[in-house]
């Protein structure tokens, strides 16, 4: 795939779908022009409100997500905040601690990278950031909700609207095609038909693979099923997105392309990224760098600040 | 609206794998087509056997001596019925007794020329087809003055007049029979034509269906045991009959029990009893079969559910809630066998069709039981259904993600 095609024209706001009368206003999130349209005061106010398809309005993406430097912790809402983490394992007898009082923040618009060797617990904080895993002690907080109340139901639709996942074996349902796989979320948030697959398509553009719409999983190369994957992740504009591995099964052409269009989901839509890699490539990306060993933190670096 | 969504994902599922999901269904497509074959052929049956029966009248009925009384002693001359007892059965239901003549019946050898048949002779009063359904076509039927003057007077199938005499209007020719040894020429006084019936191919005999006056038929006197009766079809045949034994009894001055009637009504009625229960009996052991394929929906769905263990996990972290995987699972075990069971209707109904067109008997399908049989095939699916769904609903998404 050429470079030209996922390059800022692409993700430029003038591409991306205007849709006024929608009353879950999550999409336009995706788009620069509503960080500025929107209120630019990061008050968090999901406190108060439960219903999950509407915090966006009220919270929308602050406006120095675009040009500052991410990595200025005082002017970002905290997106995820985890207090004394701890998650065990029993498998029989044995009893393996993969997390050990683990307590980050992370705010709006930061670019993550978790690092760690296998076994250091990176993957099961993921999996308990991404709401798939709960915790067995502690508290997460994702945009001010506690997680550790939420029913399996309200769990999912977190997962549907508030998080894109983004997986290191692409995890594109097989014989299906790439633009039905990228409307697989707005099918589960009840997204009309119509609206769901010109949304589909525009996000298949945004990502460079327009001409593949119709292709089947298995009639892509590993770097476009990556891109399908991330088109797919922010299917309901979620704030967050969550990268496992990402890189991992991909040369490294096609990692330098996943990667570049993660940094540009981070400045230009504003979008929260967070990677697990091994692949200190991988992680030059990121304004931080979270290090895990034997489930704890070791090292949390901010560029710049550092 | 994900119940759509759900439906083309089943769709599209099943037409993934063709062949296993024909497999799978074979077991509802024949359940479905036997249950369908099986009571179509029993509810043509007994539109056929109710069409026979309106040929005799529904309201014939014959009156006879109980042979268990006869069996220890022997059978006197006033246990049969004579003419006297006819006039006072008639006398006592004048509007219940339309027809009332002792049966009689003898079959004869004729010849014609160098023609040779046999004669199958019935006795008749006069205006029997007035009753039975018999369609003169040339001169008349046996009428009072035959029948009084025991006059050698025939009639005669078209068929037989057709063979004797090489004509359809045989009425004025005679026909040589022996009748209680005695040799008699019958003119032929009509000519009757008959619509075949399914029970023409249950006689193996090629004789002649012939009504001649009754009286020639009876030996020496005019008693009998047999009695013919048509009468009122208004009444309940089983209570008409019941009181018409009861009564003969009475003034023969007999055992309550000593005479016996069988009414054409009451015999269908056994028939299409018996008609019934076979078809439910076998529906039944059909019905059996859709259970066989309910579990093989459910095995397929189980397998299918392993399989597609990924996907679930995928689905689920996408953000694919329990009831979302539970439906999708449902309605593809219920689409396959709902297709299963409409792919059976029509099968059924071919076999059904293919059936009675040989026994050549229009097949009455029952829109009630295709729509239960359909029905039923969806509830079978679900039912089999309900615990692969269950399954894969209940998946941890972290394990089905990690599913190799």
């Amino acid at each position: 795939m050429k470079r030209e095609s996922i390059t800022l024209e692409n993700i430029r706001p003038e591409n991306l779908p205007e849709n006024p009368d929608r009353d879950n206003g999550s999409h336009e999130n995706l788009g620069l022009n509503n960080a500025k349209h929107q209120n630019p005061v990061p008050n968090n106010t999901e406190h108060d409100n439960p219903d999950l398809n509407n915090t966006k309005h009220e919270n929308p993406t602050p406006n120095n997500s675009m040009h500052k430097n991410p990595g200025r912790p005082n002017s970002k809402s905290e997106v995820i905040k985890i207090e004394n983490l701890t998650k065990v394992y029993e498998s029989g007898e044995i009893a393996v601690t993969a997390l050990r009082d683990v307590t980050m923040t992370v705010r709006q618009g930061e670019f993550i990278a978790i690092m760690g060797a296998s076994g250091s617990g990176k993957s099961t904080l993921m999996n308990i950031l991404g709401c798939l895993d709960r915790p067995t002690e502690g508290r997460y907080y994702l945009e001010g909700i506690d997680v550790n109340e939420k029913t399996d139901d309200e769990l999912s639709a977190i997962r549907n609207k508030k998080i894109g996942f983004v997986f290191q074996s692409f995890n594109l349902i097989p014989r299906t095609t790439a633009l039905q796989n990228v409307q697989l979320p707005m099918i589960y948030a009840k997204v009309r038909a119509g609206e769901r697959e010109a949304m589909a398509l525009k996000l298949l553009e945004q990502v460079g693979l327009s001409d593949r719409a119709h292709h089947l999983p298995n009639e892509l190369s590993g770097g476009q099923k990556q891109r399908v994957a991330i088109a797919r992740a922010l299917a309901n504009s979620p704030q967050i997105i969550l990268a496992d591995e990402p890189t991992g099964n991909l040369d490294s052409s096609s990692s330098i392309e996943i990667m570049e269009i993660f940094t540009r989901l981070n400045r230009e839509n504003g979008n929260t990224v967070i990677v697990v890699t091994h692949e200190n490539d991988v992680a030059e990306f990121a304004d931080r760098i979270i290090t895990f060993k034997d489930g704890r933190i070791i090292s949390d670096e901010t560029k710049g600040v550092a | 609206m994900l119940l759509w969504e759900n439906i083309k994902m089943a769709l599209s599922s099943i037409k993934m794998n063709k062949m296993r999901s024909f497999l799978t269904m074979l077991g509802i497509i024949i359940g479905i087509s036997s249950v369908i074959a099986i009571t179509s052929i029993g509810a043509s049956a007994e539109v056929v056997v109710s069409k026979e029966f309106e040929a005799y009248g529904t309201n014939n009925m014959f009156i006879y001596i109980n042979w268990e009384f006869t069996r220890d002693r022997p059978l006197q001359y006033s246990d049969l019925i004579l003419p006297d007892d006819i006039e006072a059965l008639k006398a006592r239901f004048p509007e219940d007794i339309l027809y009332a003549a002792p049966y009689t019946s003898g079959s004869s050898e004729t010849k014609v020329g160098r023609i040779r048949g046999q004669l199958n002779m019935y006795g008749v009063a006069a205006d029997y087809n007035k009753f039975y359904n018999i369609n003169i076509i040339h001169g008349r039927m046996i009428n009072q003055s035959d029948v009084d003057g025991k006059r050698d007077r025939i009639v005669i199938d078209e068929k037989a007049s057709r063979n004797f005499f090489n004509k359809s209007d045989g009425v004025g020719h005679t026909l040589p029979v022996i009748i209680n040894g005695e040799v008699r020429d019958l003119t032929v006084v009509g000519v009757y034509r008959k619509d075949p019936s399914i029970f023409d191919q249950l006689s193996t005999s090629d004789a002649y269906t012939a009504y001649i006056p009754y009286p020639l038929l009876q030996a020496q006197d005019d008693s009998t045991a047999y009695l013919e009766l048509y009468t009122n079809a208004e009444k309940d045949q089983s209570l008409l009959g019941q009181e018409i034994v009861r009564y003969l009894a009475r003034i023969k001055d007999k055992e309550p029990d000593f005479y016996r009637f069988e009414s054409a009504e009451v015999q269908m009625d056994m028939i299409n009893t018996i008609l019934g229960t076979l078809s439910v009996a076998i529906g039944a052991i059909a019905a059996i079969s859709l259970v066989v394929g309910g579990i093989g929906i459910m095995n397929i769905m189980l397998v299918s559910v392993t399989e597609r263990t990924r996907e679930i996990g995928i689905r689920k972290s996408l953000g694919a809630r329990t009831r979302d995987i539970m439906t999708q699972f449902l309605i593809e075990s219920m689409i396959l066998a709902a297709i299963g069971g409409i792919i059976g209707t029509a099968l059924g109904i071919g076999i059904a069709s293919i059936g009675m067109g040989i026994a050549g008997v229009n097949v009455i399908i029952n829109p009630i039981m295709v729509l239960v049989a359909v029905g039923f095939s969806a509830v079978v699916g679900m039912f089999f259904g309900l615990y692969p769904a269950r399954k894969a609903a209940k998946l941890d998404p972290i394990e089905a993600l990690r599913y190799e």
